[in-house]
């Protein structure tokens, strides 16, 4: 099922060009501008301050189209750059867009988005923009859009992740998905860094209850402790994904990883050491299918008796589980199908630094650099 | 706190805060109204949301001759009318592959027999460890005899070990503190306490849980949170509907049982307690508890002078011209059930010496809304506050329950110009403008603390008998009254002039809502 968050209660207006300086003043002129009373918002309740960075202009067209769901469920100013290192404009431009909501007979405003574009001779000045524009007394998230690992935008990204509490991006199609992991695993685990999270971390919250759910001890007993195997399948560029899940598996397991390498296929193969055995994990790579984790098999023993756990993507927002061994029944799970946008309106109020992802991500790491 | 009864690695820390157990959800009464206007949908949002466990299924037990097929038409046309979220066909499909249903009478250990038998074919197929959930939305005249079976069926586990067993009961529990504690009697030969969930669905809405964040999330608040500042407190849950179809249960109860003794004075709780030193279930049903213990009693000539009580009569509402109490289907044409309650009480502590609260609640009010108001004392006669004619209006915090949830604050501020002049300023705040996402409606949330084995937002044994103890003071007042008068109000209008007496004679007044 698709995600119950809608835009549809939003409407927006604008953009209008406004020189940088202006931006404050055009952004007032709905309750200062006698001839702008008519349906004008009559009050502004913004949640935080959302800073996007894109590096093209299409980057910048999908997030445009996605914002006012984001600002929907998180009212917030956003500031849109467009930081075009292609580009050898040395101007940056601005123009704005307010959003409000509809329906409701004091039209609230619930954005409000600067749009900033910066040619290559002007990307350093971003920053310096940015400051002037940010909201005092409500938190700042930093969304890197564009699919790089944060880290590795130098000065531009140090700049603006210095200014966030928050920081969130998305390795979803990283084009060298181990080495920008084992980047962004290392800045996360350098200290003083924002709150910081993958979306690839959070796509599979159905894979983790599902699994979770399946193996507790009181449905499974000793399924944690006898797992001789585990293996992943995941579409086109879901590897993090896949990556990230295997790492919350192995955290929560107490495993550490012995060694590992890549097999044609491709497929990534690793030896753990556990408390209790050796299990081994294997993430394959389909040619084909739905760019999300396609399967696990997680081969075990329940009260002594072998068991294989296949849970199964059966279509979007739903996976089944299969204990073959155990019963003869296949059960299934549910969830809303969240898109991009969802996902990011509900990260920005998570301010809390989510432990479990940072220690899934360590590990990822281990994993990633005995394969390098 | 979030039962966990074996240690499960995968769920720490996980974003879900509520894991609920894998269980089979028994509805006694399960082709009633409350069922499908409520439950059901309820079930059906958190299963789209995914937040039901892959092991679960619900069963509905009531007298109503049905098959599976007939109950799962009737949870769609549930879902269908009353869902927040519109019924998705492919959803749709698996949750209703979930759902079940037993005829049988209460009384009948035969019925019980069946019951049994297809809860274990139903958890065998969905690998349900046997936990399970008796929700009994039926009359509470039924209740003790649905328990007595469920003990003599062996249907309840041990709460100490084994699978999990609970039973959620429906306020009202009880009509005075007698019949109160005998069913508590009645549920403890049963249940553990830690078994048991007396659900108020008022607790589980959002802004009623936020009563306690803001409070205690805000240091600006707590500080003034007291009889030095705060002047009075106004409680008011006004409702726009008449008796309807329930007259049957309301002419036996009336508003000061139907309203007072639970939603209100769980409110009021929230509002006045002490900060507990955790949100453990136990803890903050400890503050609540102290804090019921502290209500000032209201008996015999008290109740005269604090409390009144009226009866709708006929009336207009929004232009619609509505019949009197009396004149509704049901009920009996000499009732004296009261439709309105409005009394002034007192908390005996060092907090709220001799602060008032006011409190009134009616059938067919102007408008539907709840809500608790904060009236600070005015600040000292001089500066701006000089003019005896034109005093300034002093601070009030007002939390909307319902609807537009939210609250405001109203402040003195400047006019634009040469001259002083003083204004009050409302500062609103509405989730709906701020909070874009529909959270989960009460019954959802609380459906879903029950399965996870968190009853901080349900009501402990101790303090419903609290909470009853006060109230049948006024009971028996009344009950002992010569008085064959009662005050009536047109329909449509905010109470009988009695009220506004009330609340006038100390040189306040009610708020405008």
């Amino acid at each position: 099922m698709e995600d119950p968050l809608t835009s549809a209660a939003v409407v927006a207006r604008g953009p209008e060009a406004v020189g940088l300086r202006a931006v404050e003043q055009e952004l007032g002129r709905p309750w200062s501008s006698p001839d702008a009373l008519a349906g004008a918002p009559s009050a502004r309740a913004l949640m935080g301050n959302l800073v996007i960075v894109c590096r093209r202009e299409e980057e910048k067209a999908d997030v445009e189209e996605e914002l006012a769901t984001i600002v929907s469920q998180y009212p917030s100013r956003v500031l849109l750059l467009v930081a075009d290192a292609g580009s050898q404009s040395a101007e940056i431009d601005a123009s704005v867009t307010v959003y409000r909501r509809a329906g409701e007979a004091s039209q609230p405003a619930c954005g409000e988005c600067v749009t900033i574009r910066a040619g290559s001779h002007a990307i350093a000045r971003l920053p310096s923009a940015v400051r002037a524009l940010l909201l005092g007394d409500l938190p700042t998230t930093l969304w890197w859009v564009t699919p790089e690992a944060p880290p590795l935008a130098g000065e531009l990204f140090v700049q603006l992740a210095e200014l966030a509490g928050q920081v969130i991006y998305d390795s979803f199609a990283w084009t060298d998905p181990l080495r920008q992991l084992v980047v962004v695993a290392n800045w996360v685990g350098g200290g003083r860094q924002p709150v910081t999270s993958d979306l690839a971390w959070r796509r599979p919250k159905l894979w983790h209850r599902i699994i979770a759910q399946s193996l507790d001890p009181g449905l499974a007993p000793g399924a944690f402790e006898a797992i001789s195997a585990v293996a992943v399948e995941h579409g086109p560029h879901a590897l993090t994904q896949a990556w990230l899940l295997a790492g919350w598996l192995g955290f929560r397991l107490g495993w550490v990883p012995r060694g590992g390498k890549v097999l044609p296929g491709p497929e990534v193969s690793w030896a753990f050491q556990s408390a209790q055995g050796a299990p081994r994990v294997e993430i394959r790579r389909l040619a084909t299918g739905a760019t999300d984790v396609q399967s696990v098999r997680v081969v075990t023993k329940v009260n002594g008796r072998p068991v294989t756990f296949r849970f199964t993507r059966e279509g979007p927002g739903q996976v089944t589980v299969f204990a073959e061994g155990l019963a003869d029944r296949t059960l299934g799970l549910a969830g809303p199908v969240q898109s991009r946008a969802a996902l990011v309106a509900r990260q920005l109020p998570d301010l809390a630094r989510d432990r479990l992802f940072e220690s899934s991500l360590a590990l990822a790491r281990t994993m990633a650099e005995t394969v390098l | 706190m979030v039962e966990v009864r074996a240690p499960n690695p995968l769920t720490a820390g996980l974003a879900q805060n509520l894991i609920p157990q894998p269980c089979t959800l028994v509805i006694f009464g399960g082709a009633g109204d409350l069922s499908a206007r409520k439950l059901l949908p309820a079930l059906y949002n958190l299963s789209v949301d995914g937040l039901l466990p892959a092991n679960f299924a619900t069963v509905g037990f009531a007298r109503e001759e049905m098959d599976d097929a007939a109950f799962r038409a009737h949870a769609r046309k549930g879902i269908e009318r009353f869902s927040r979220r519109p019924l998705d066909e492919a959803h749709w499909g698996q949750f209703s592959r979930s759902l079940f249903y037993v005829p049988g009478i209460f009384t009948d250990a035969q019925a019980y027999a069946q019951l049994r038998r297809r809860l274990e074919k139903v958890e065998a197929e969905f690998g349900i460890p046997g936990n399970r959930v008796f929700y009994l939305s039926i009359p509470p005249s039924l209740i003790a005899a649905c328990l007595q079976q469920l003990r003599a069926g062996g249907f309840v586990a041990d709460p100490h070990e084994g699978p999990i067993s609970r039973v959620i009961v429906e306020k009202p529990v009880g009509r005075d503190l007698a019949s109160a504690r005998e069913i508590n009697a009645t549920l403890a030969q049963t249940f553990d306490e830690s078994q048991t969930f007396r659900i108020d669905h008022y607790l589980g809405k959002e802004t009623v849980q936020n009563i306690l964040v803001l409070r205690f999330g805000n240091s600006v608040l707590e500080p003034l949170w007291n009889a030095k500042y705060v002047d009075h407190v106004q409680l008011t849950v006004a409702e726009e509907e008449g008796v309807g179809v329930r007259a049957g249960y309301y002419e036996e109860a009336g508003a000061l049982r139907d309203m007072v003794q639970n939603h209100i004075l769980q409110v009021l709780a929230l509002i006045a307690m002490e900060p507990p030193w955790s949100l453990d279930a136990e803890n903050v049903r400890d503050a609540k508890l102290n804090l019921l213990r502290c209500l000032r009693p209201l008996r015999g000539s008290d109740v005269d002078r604090q409390v009144v009580r009226a009866q709708y009569g006929p009336g207009y509402l929004h232009g619609e011209e509505v019949p009197g109490y009396r004149r509704e289907d049901g009920v009996r044409r000499d009732s004296t059930t009261e439709t309105y309650v409005a009394l002034k009480l007192f908390i005996d502590n060092w907090r709220w010496a001799g602060v008032p609260f006011y409190v009134r609640t009616g059938k067919r009010l102007p408008k539907r809304v709840t809500e608790a108001a904060i009236q600070f004392k005015p600040v000292p006669e001089i500066l701006f506050n000089t003019s005896r004619d034109a005093p300034l209006d002093p601070n009030v915090l007002a939390l909307r329950i319902q609807p537009d949830e939210g609250f405001s604050m109203r402040l003195s501020s400047k006019l634009p110009g040469p001259k002083v002049r003083i204004y009050p300023v409302k500062m609103d705040f509405r989730y709906g403008a701020t909070f874009g996402d529909s959270s989960l409606e009460a019954y959802e949330r609380l459906l879903l603390d029950v399965m996870a084995g968190d009853a901080t937002l349900f009501m402990r044994r101790d303090a419903v008998e609290a909470a009853w103890a006060w109230v049948t003071g006024m009971l028996e007042a009344w009950e002992a009254s010569r008085s064959r008068y009662l005050p009536e109000y047109p329909a449509g209008n905010w109470g009988p002039v009695e009220a506004d007496r009330l609340i006038e004679a100390d040189g306040r007044t009610w708020r405008t809502l």
